[in-house]
Formats: structure tokens, sequence, C-alpha cells
């Protein structure tokens, strides 16, 4: 089974400014003499080169990655601390490709040698102090045994290909890139969770004492990750990104055991752009209120017909559902569906809609993007993508592995510490040539179902995430998973709360459905998970009327709500 | 002996206290009061209600840090709170547990619903915080309960159950406590700064491709609460450092060295000279060994096991069945215990040699100069343990037992920790004293029977792998390619070649076959001084089945056993070939020269 992404939208709603990108950049040779682990990453680099260049079978490319990680956590229920941690860690990953750009040891495996049981790629820590030579230790052996496994793998590839059929796809495994160099400075990342314990004690005690909500948290993340990548081919990237994160997350449960999750993400990149005490603390009251009408509203056991998506669950739904089928290599993968390899040039979607994905802006619709950055995970530049232009399908999303008819990167190889790089997602626009107001489009939906005979439609309001299936091997369906959806009724009485359904469907069946724009556009950030782990990713798009979707009844906790009512709580001295 | 357990109940009292701090005391008053709520009024219509409920609360102040070539790896503080209830539906004849289920066991709950087991709560404890997580964690475990009694009684209705062993045994109310030491706090930076520089010793020996050294400090104080009218108040104190080296011998054969000392206290762990010492040491040692030659037949025939080895052999193949263990019964049957349930049925069979006895002493805190890390006063029920002997002159006497009744011991005898009942301090003795020997004479018996069987050469082995640093940190730092030949296979580290001549060889790529407990009856003379190894033994009642643990404390006393028959093998895995360029200290060493 291929599960090619579970999105997590909750985690980073909102986004505020940051340039610190930018404003740190400097020339490599400007401040890298100093850098110890930059130091002993080219220094073992170029013993390997040496050593590999004559090797049987030599190697034709190396790769380091070190993730330089800082963070601080913190997190609270019931207005107390849960979690206070400051953590500091540094991660190698090694690339090494035997054999040559055209076919190296990466290439796919078909058949039963695809299997291999315990060769995943994992993350080797290094050290956080001390001098070059403790790094250098670690770097070399972690190239060597990396190099024996890309040796293995490249006689598997070798037999494979000459027992299985021609292949669909002959491009090349790897394409060259230009060397790139860049050295952004280092930003500290203090310790101070007294100063944050005190707001986050304060928002999660908003949690405690309303009768409804079982229970919930409130977490701070705060993150500096200084990457490093040093290649072979002469790249040398250094790059810092500082990430501050809020989640609030709050549960009840209704009569029937439906287990009702909401939240509330806001990310910035310094912690002075994130809201305010005040406005966080008025969304947690929101937030309270929104759980008490969830938990009594009415079931929807199963519906098919119109629907409005807000700009944000349209976001998540084309990520989904057209995202992860333009990233590049599944085209290559013999085992995935390759929805979108015959639509190239031809007509996909309405000729109202275009499909960007550009990871080189970092604000739309005044919010800040999550999926925006310089250099990708293999040195390429950023480059916006212009996949669907009038409805037609003209790019796939690509990474340094070609595919036939796209031969370059257009800088999408993205990764997480631990992982290999693959085409993966950016900035998302869903942009429409044609809209209308919010209240049009409202409308459009009330005529929709007053067509077809139907009380009423839906309107997708908030998602927390979803699932898409590419693999041949079951069906190539979609489920996205809502949290706030209303019934917008077709006589134009008030709309009114649902609960307990997922979204579901096949991507051409829904594409074709799409009927109508608004002029108002949502963005949603999240964190996207699939092969080469979890990368920050937005989606931004107008709200979508489509003319049929369909739900399907959500999985639920069988379980009744607590059987005692909560204890009546007393004062006491707090643990230190 | 069950007569003896009764009366122990009966005579429970506290055992060593100190002033608690008043959040202390409400947080064992919020684990009473939401524990008589709970005996009250929880129930579902038409379902049994919880005849019995305990709560333990584990609070805990951890430190850890892990170091190479005078580096940091890692380093964190952390603070946490953890609550675990245990709940019984039906009786004591009868009731939820002893029943296998996986839907519920294995995780505490579904994935949808509150955790009960292990629960992560705010460790900023108040009265009313904890009442509320105690409320929520209570629901789960009850709901999870009830349905684990139904799905256990509709399987008793269709089977003619032969065993009637209750599954459980009431006891009357008691208070016990065991917190007069401080709780032990540590510098973390100092012990970092030491560490760095013990660890950069490491440079000097370029034949290594790791080492590194990792501290643990893991104090908890433990509350501990039931229906039953018990408490328990205890502070559990355990530090460990760990030293591991890998290389690689010239032939490619992945190679290890280790050095583990735990301890109740930082003060009691050795010196920070000790532990350089103890990395030189250990740092030569691994050199030596990528030096040495390979064995290459198996053999079979009489093996001297010294100190750590003849400890560490105890621990890995007789200490584990020591332990009570009750077949669990499924929906498939009866689930007998095959993993070290050798003893279930032995009481009063010899399983040893006749001269050799065990006995376990888990309030003993020295024996001789080494502290005794595992040592405790209360368990995790809170019951007092009281030394026993295990096996006298060779022959089985007792078995160590939580309140999870078996067959044979109906009564804990004080020996639940970790999830379940465990080994704790262990001492091997000798009762014959013409079978202890010498250093000279255990070689000379060797030398006799190597004689009578004509075999030119014997076995020396003075250092074997400890499971939990193979599968922590050997495997982790050889790239998961380090040979350790598989089940009931334990990897020797250190081992001498001793021809009949006196001639003696170092060799490595050996593995130690015991074949089962049967091997301690087959020990034929033991050494005069005991070794006291403190480790993290694998919890013998498995933590999937208890939500306990995976590695609890240990500690074995054993004195070098000479054992007449054991199998010796080679190594016969494949294994990676060796770096294609030296490591860079390895080259700086080179242009040294």
């Amino acid at each position: 089974m291929t599960v090619a992404c579970r999105t997590q939208w909750h985690w980073w709603r909102s986004l505020l400014v940051c340039a610190c990108w930018v404003l740190g950049s400097l020339p490599l040779s400007a401040r890298d003499s100093s850098d110890v682990v930059l130091t002993a990453l080219t220094t073992e680099l170029a013993r390997w080169q040496t050593a590999l260049a004559t090797a049987k079978p030599p190697a034709y490319f190396i790769g380091y990655w070190v993730y330089d990680q800082q963070v601080m956590v913190l997190s609270a229920e019931n207005g107390a601390l849960e979690t206070a941690t400051c953590t500091h860690r540094r991660l190698l990953d090694v690339s090494v490709r035997v054999g040559s750009y055209q076919l190296d040891n990466t290439h796919i495996l078909r058949g039963s040698s695809a299997i291999q049981f315990g060769r995943g790629t994992s993350s080797v820590p290094l050290p956080l102090d001390g001098d070059a030579e403790a790094l250098r230790q670690v770097i070399w052996l972690a190239t060597d045994r990396t190099y024996k496994a890309a040796l293995e793998r490249y006689e598997k590839v070798l037999t494979n290909r000459a027992v299985k059929v021609r292949e669909e796809d002959s491009s090349a495994d790897f394409s060259p890139a230009l060397p790139q160099r860049t050295y952004e400075r280092a930003i500290p990342l203090p310790c101070d969770t007294a100063q944050w314990a005190t707001r986050i004690r304060r928002l999660s005690a908003l949690l405690l004492g309303q009768p409804h909500v079982l229970g919930g948290d409130v977490t701070l993340r705060a993150e500096v990750e200084r990457r490093y990548f040093v290649t072979s081919e002469g790249t040398a990237l250094v790059t810092t990104e500082p990430q501050w994160r809020i989640t609030i997350s709050a549960r009840t449960k209704a009569d029937d055991g439906m287990i009702l999750p909401l939240y509330r993400t806001y990310l910035a990149r310094s912690p002075e752009r994130l809201p305010s005490q005040d406005s966080l603390e008025r969304d947690v009251e929101d937030l309270v209120a929104l759980l008490a009408q969830l938990r009594t509203a009415p079931v929807l056991d199963s519906y098919a017909g119109p629907a409005l998506l807000s700009g944000r669950a349209a976001g998540v739904f084309f990520h989904e559902i057209f995202g992860h089928r333009a990233e590049g290599h599944r085209i290559k993968d013999p085992s995935s569906s390759q929805t979108l390899k015959p639509f190239v040039g031809k007509q996909l979607l309405p000729s109202f809609l275009d499909v960007v994905f550009d990871p080189t802006i970092d604000r739309y619709a005044g919010v800040e993007l999550a999926g925006t950055y310089r250099f990708d995970d293999e040195g390429v530049p950023a480059q916006r993508v212009v996949s669907v232009e009038g409805g037609i399908f003209r790019n796939f999303l690509m990474c340094r592995s070609p595919i036939e008819g796209f031969p370059a990167s257009n800088g999408h190889g993205r990764k997480q510490a631990g992982y290999a790089p693959v085409a993966r997602q950016s900035n998302l626009l869903v942009l429409a040539r044609e809209h209308v107001p919010f209240d049009s489009l409202k409308e459009m939906l009330r005529a929709a179902c007053r067509r077809e005979g139907k009380p009423y439609g839906l309107y997708f309001v908030d998602i927390v995430g979803g699932f898409t299936f590419t693999s041949r091997t079951i069906p190539n369906a979609f489920t996205v998973q809502p949290l706030v959806v209303y019934k917008v009724f077709a006589d134009g009485s008030p709309d009114e709360l649902i609960r307990g359904v997922d979204f579901i469907g096949t991507p051409l069946a829904t594409f074709a459905n799409i009927v109508a724009a608004s002029d108002e556009v949502g963005v949603f950030n999240g964190i996207c998970g699939a092969e080469s782990g979890n990368v920050p990713v937005s989606a931004c798009a107008p709200a979508l009327l489509v003319s049929k979707i369909e739900v399907q009844k959500k999985a639920k906790s069988e379980s009744k709500p607590p059987l005692l009512p909560p204890p009546v709580p007393t004062t006491g001295e707090v643990a230190p | 002996m069950i007569a003896r357990a009764v009366a122990l109940v009966g005579i429970i009292a506290v055992v060593a206290t100190a002033q608690l701090p008043s959040w202390v005391l409400d947080a064992q008053r919020a684990l009473r009061d939401e524990i008589r709520r709970s005996m009250d009024s929880l129930a579902i219509e038409g379902i049994k209600k919880p005849y019995y409920l305990e709560y333990t609360l584990r609070y805990r102040w951890s430190a850890r840090a892990s170091v190479a070539y005078g580096a940091v790896l890692d380093s964190e503080r952390t603070q946490t709170a953890r609550v675990t209830v245990g709940i019984r539906v039906g009786s004591p004849e009868r009731d939820n547990t002893n029943f296998f289920d996986a839907a519920l066991l294995f995780f505490g709950g579904g994935e949808q619903e509150e955790p009960y087991r292990n629960r992560l709560i705010p460790h900023e404890l108040t009265y009313g915080v904890l009442r509320r997580q105690l409320w929520l964690a209570t629901d789960a475990a009850y709901k999870a309960a009830v349905e684990q009694y139904a799905k256990k009684e509709a399987v008793l209705k269709n089977r003619v159950q032969r065993d009637t062993t209750p599954d459980f045994v009431l006891l009357p109310p008691a208070t016990v406590a065991d917190t007069a030491a401080p709780l032990p706090r540590v510098s973390l930076g100092t012990v970092v700064a030491h560490l760095e520089r013990i660890s950069a010793i490491a440079r000097e020996y370029p034949a290594l491709q790791q080492a590194t050294i990792t501290f643990e400090h893991l104090p908890e104080l433990v509350l501990f609460v039931n229906s039953e009218g018990r408490s328990a108040v205890k502070i559990h104190r355990q530090v460990g450092i760990e030293i591991v080296a890998t290389t690689q011998a010239a032939d490619g054969m992945p190679l290890a060295q280790t050095y583990a000392v735990y301890a109740r206290t930082l003060e009691e762990l050795p010196s920070w000279d000790s532990l350089a010492r103890a990395l030189r040491g250990l740092a030569q040692r691994l050199t030596n060994q990528a030096a040495a030659p390979a064995i290459e037949e198996p053999y079979s025939g009489p093996v001297l096991f010294r100190g750590q080895a003849a400890a560490e052999l105890f621990a890995q193949v007789f200490a584990p069945n020591l332990v009570a263990q009750r077949p669990q019964l499924s929906e498939q049957g009866v689930q007998q215990q095959e993993r070290f349930g050798a003893f279930q049925n032995k009481l009063g069979a010899r399983v040893m040699a006749e001269f050799l006895s065990v006995e376990s002493a888990p309030q003993q805190t020295m024996i001789g100069n080494v502290p005794a890390a595992a040592a405790y006063r209360i368990d995790d029920e809170g019951i007092q343990p009281e030394p026993l002997t295990l096996v006298r002159g060779g022959y089985l006497e007792h078995l160590l037992s939580s309140r999870v009744p078996t067959r044979r011991i109906r009564y804990s005898n004080g020996r639940s920790r970790g999830g379940g009942a465990m080994y704790d301090v262990l001492l091997l003795r000798c009762n014959d004293r013409s079978r202890v020997a010498s250093d000279a004479q255990l070689l000379d018996r060797m030398m006799s029977i190597l004689k009578r069987r004509d075999l030119p050469y014997g076995y020396i082995v003075t250092e074997l792998l400890n499971q939990n640093l193979l599968y922590t940190a050997v495997y982790q730092q050889t790239g998961g390619t380090f040979p350790s030949g598989g089940d009931n296979h334990i990897p020797a580290l250190t081992v001498e070649r001793i021809w009949r001549d006196g001639r003696r060889e170092r060799v490595r790529g050996v593995v130690v076959s015991p074949g089962g407990y049967q091997v301690f009856r087959d020990v034929v003379a033991v050494g005069r001084s005991q070794y006291v190894q403190n480790l993290l033994a694998p919890s013998v009642i498995s933590p999937y089945q208890t939500g306990g643990a995976q590695y609890v404390l240990a500690t074995i006393a054993t004195p070098d056993l000479l054992v007449e028959d054991v199998e010796l093998r080679p190594i016969e895995d494949g294994f990676p070939t060796p770096p294609l360029i030296p490591g860079p200290l390895a080259e700086r060493a080179g242009g040294r020269k």
C-alpha cells in the first residue's frame, strides 16, 4: 500500500512575517573559515572523493547534510507544565551514488527485489562541540558504510535490470546541477523556558473548568535549524531557519462516543511575531465555544451532492488530490498509478484554474507561507513552477531524479533529516481566472441544491488533514478529514453545524466537478509527511464550488463519555 | 512458605521516612480521594463494579548525556510525571487479569481513548490537576477492564479450566515509606565536563572506530495507593555510566568492548579517575582484540568464566528462570510461558550443582565494598521484600513473585519491579569448601579435565556482552552488523585460549552457547572471591504484557565459575569489509609515526 501523504494541517494555521533568511545571507568565503562543521565536512569530502574515485565501482557523487537543531519545547495541560525541555542535536545524512548519472544505486528496483529489510536511511548523531577531528571520525565511518550500502544496492540494480522487462521510463537516475554556495549566519536560541511558561500555563488553564472539554494542551515549540549541504559537485550551502510555533488543542466527546478535536496553530520565524496573549486567549475561548456546539451537533450519515470548500479546505483538497500526483518521481515508479502522466499538455482542470508551486514567495494574501526556501534539499535554487495553466497540465514538480520529458530539477527535491530527497510540494497556489464574491458562491451552492432537489449542500470550513493513495494495487482514492462542516440549506435557512463525516473521492472525477471559485483566498500552512519525511508546506486557494462530492461516516470511538463527572478541584501546593 | 508470606503481610510497617514536602502529601491525598470516589461510584448499569483499584505515580527528574572523543553528542534534563492505573473487575477468584487480549493489553486503551498506563501528566502537580488526570485514566481503565472481563468469561464458558489458581489475593491495609535518603541531584554540566575529558582519551587509540560514553541519572519519587488501604511512598535512585567502544579487525569482523557501572547515587559510582582508567583499559583490550586471531573451530569442553563473565552468564542464563510466571489465558487457550519458564514446575528439583546456593537479598545495599544498585526496601506494589534462599544445595526452594498468584506461589514476596516480578540482588554462593579454589587451583582443575578429555586447550572467558548494551549501543555503533550469534547465544568479548602446556593467547570471534540453565549443573569449582555486577537486565515478564519497563536494575554476585562442559562457537555470520580508508584519528597517528 502506498499512502503518499498524511498532512497535519492543524499544526500551522497562520504565519507571520520573517525576513531572517535573506538578511542573514553572506557569501560562503566571508564566514566559513571558522565553522568547524563545514571544515569537517569539506575535509572528509575531499578524502572520500579521492578514495572513491578509484574504488571499484567508483562513486560519482557524494553529498553530506548536517541538521543542527536547537529546540525548546514547553507544553502545559490544565494550567500546569507537562514538558519543559531544551535540546540541541546535530544529525548527519550521507548520500553516495555509485555508477553514473544515467544508472546508479538509487534506481528503482522492480518486483520482490524492491523489498529491502533493515536498509532504511537514518541519521547519525554528530558531536555538538569539540574540534573537527571528533566530527570527522563520525563522518568518515558513516561515509564508508553508505558507500558499501550503495555498492550492494548497485549490484542489485544491475541484476534487476537484466532480469526484468524494459522500463517504461528510461530517464537517468540523477540530473547534474550547478554548484551553489551560500553561508547564512547562525541564530542562537536562548533556552528561556521561564518567560514562556507563564503564557503557556495561562492559555491551557482556560481549557480547565469547561465541563465539556475533556482534555487539551498548549505547546510552544521553538526551533532553530542550521542546515549544511556539501557535495562533491562543489555545492556548499549553510542556511539557518528559525521557527516558533504555538499549538492549542482541545477535545470533547459526544454522547455517541465520537471524539471531537479542534486545533489552532500559529507559526512565525521570530517570537515577537507570534500573536499577542490576548489574541491567543480569545482564540482559546472561541475554540471552547465551538467544541460545545460540536459535541451536540447532529451526525450526518452520508451525502452525495454539491458542496462548498472554504479556501483553506480547498487548499488541502488540492494538496492531496492534485499536488501529490504532480510530484514527478512517482511517474518513474512502476507501482504508482501515474494519474497525471497522460495529461501533459491536456485539459485536466476547468479552464478558469491555474495551479502554481512557488517556494520563492514568503507571503500570500497577507499571510506568511511555510513552504518557502531559497535552495531545495538537493542544492537546487527554488523555482516557481506553473503546473496547470488555464486548466491544462504543464509541469511536474521535479527533484534531481529526471522523468521522461522532464530532464532537470525545478527546485522541489525536499527531505527531512534521515530520509532521501524526492519531489515534494512547496507553496501551492490555486489561482482562479474567473471568480465571484463568496456570498455569490454560497448562493450558487443553494441554487445547485434546488436544481437537484436536495434540501441542503455541505460547506467544509476547517480541515485537519487528509491522505491519498497513489498505488496501482488499491483504488486510487483520497480522504480529506474535516473538523468543521455546515449544512447550507437550499431554502436559505440558517446554516447548521454537523459532525462525523470524511470527504472522499477519486481525483479525476472530482477535478471535473469544480464549477466556480470565490475571490477570497484562504491560506493553510502545514506539515506534509511522505516518502522523504515531514516537510513544511502551504496551500492557498479560493473557496471552490464542487458540483458533486461524496462523504462517508468517520471512524469513531465506541466508548461512552466518562461515567463520572469531573472531580471538584481544590487547591494545593504545586510540585517543583 | 505460604504461611510465612501471610505473616509478613501482617507486620508491614513504616520503613524509613523523612519530612515530605506538602505537595507530595497533596498528591497522596488526590490519589486516595479519587480511589475512594471511583470505588464508590464508578459503575456501568448491569456490569460489575471494580473490586480493586491502584494508582502508581512516578515523578522523575532525569539527566542524560552522551559524549565521544571529547565532544558532547547530546545532553538533556527532563522532568516528567506519569500515572498508571491498575483496576480489577470480577472477584479475586476470577477477574479481568491474567488474560491476554492483544486489543487492550498492548496499547493500554484504544487509539482514540484516554491512556491509563504510563500516562504523561503535568509535572507541576496540584491536587486538582492530579484528580482530573486520574478521573480520565480511571474511566478508560475501567471500561477496558470490563470488556476484558467479559471476553475472559466468554472464553471460560466453553472451557473446562483445570487450574483454579485465583487471579488475586487481597491484603490488609498498610502504609510503608522509604524516603529517608534525599532525592539525589546532579550538576549535569559538571558531569559532562568530566566525561568530555575522559572520552578524549579514546583519541589516543586510533584502532578504535567509535567510542562513546553515556550517562543517565534517573531518580524517581514513587507514590503507590490502592483500594485496600495500602500506600507506599519511596525514592528510587538510579544512575549509570556506560562506555562502548567498537572497531573492526583486519578481516572486517566487528568487535566491541564495554564497561558499564550503575549505582543509586553519583557518589557510589567509581571516581572520574577510575573511569578514565577503565576507558584506557577497554581501549587497549579492543586494540589487542583487533590483532588477535579468530577462533576457527567449535569447542566443547571446560571453560573458566571469570569476574564479569561469570556474573553475566548467571544473569542471562539462570537468574530469569527464578521469577514466578503465570500462563496467560487467551481466546486461543492458555499460553504457556516458554521464555525462562523452566523452573515453574521445578520447586524441589535440582537445578544446579549441589554445592551451590542462590540467595535473593534485595535489602542488602552493599556486597563487600561494592554498592548493590538493585537494592530496594519496598517493591512496586508496596510490599517489603525479605531475603530468600532460592536455591539451597542445588535444589530450587523459592521463586520470586509479585501479587500475581501462580499455581505454586499464591503470595507476593515483594519482587514486583518494572511492571512484574523480577530478580533483584542475587548472590551465588558455594556451600562446599572443597569446591572453592584459588586462581591457580582453578586452572589446575581445568588442566586435569582437558587431559582427561584429551583436549589440547581450554578457554578462559572474562567478559560477556550484556544484552542491554548489545541492543541499545553496540548494534547502533556497528550499523547493526555486530555478530551476536542469535537467540540463546552470548557473544564473548574477552577470551583467552589456554593450552595444556600453560601457553595463553587472546582470541576473538567467540560465541558462548550455554544451552540453558543446565550449564550450572556442570559447574565443578568456583573461585574464592565474589564479583559484583550491577546491570540493566531485560524484564523477565514482557513489558508488552505489563506495560512496564524494558530493562530493570539487577545486582549479581558470583565467584569465578569453572564449568566442565560448555560449547563455544566461532562467529559464522559474514561481516562487512574493513573501511576503505583509515579514519582521521588513524591517519593522524600514521602521520605521527
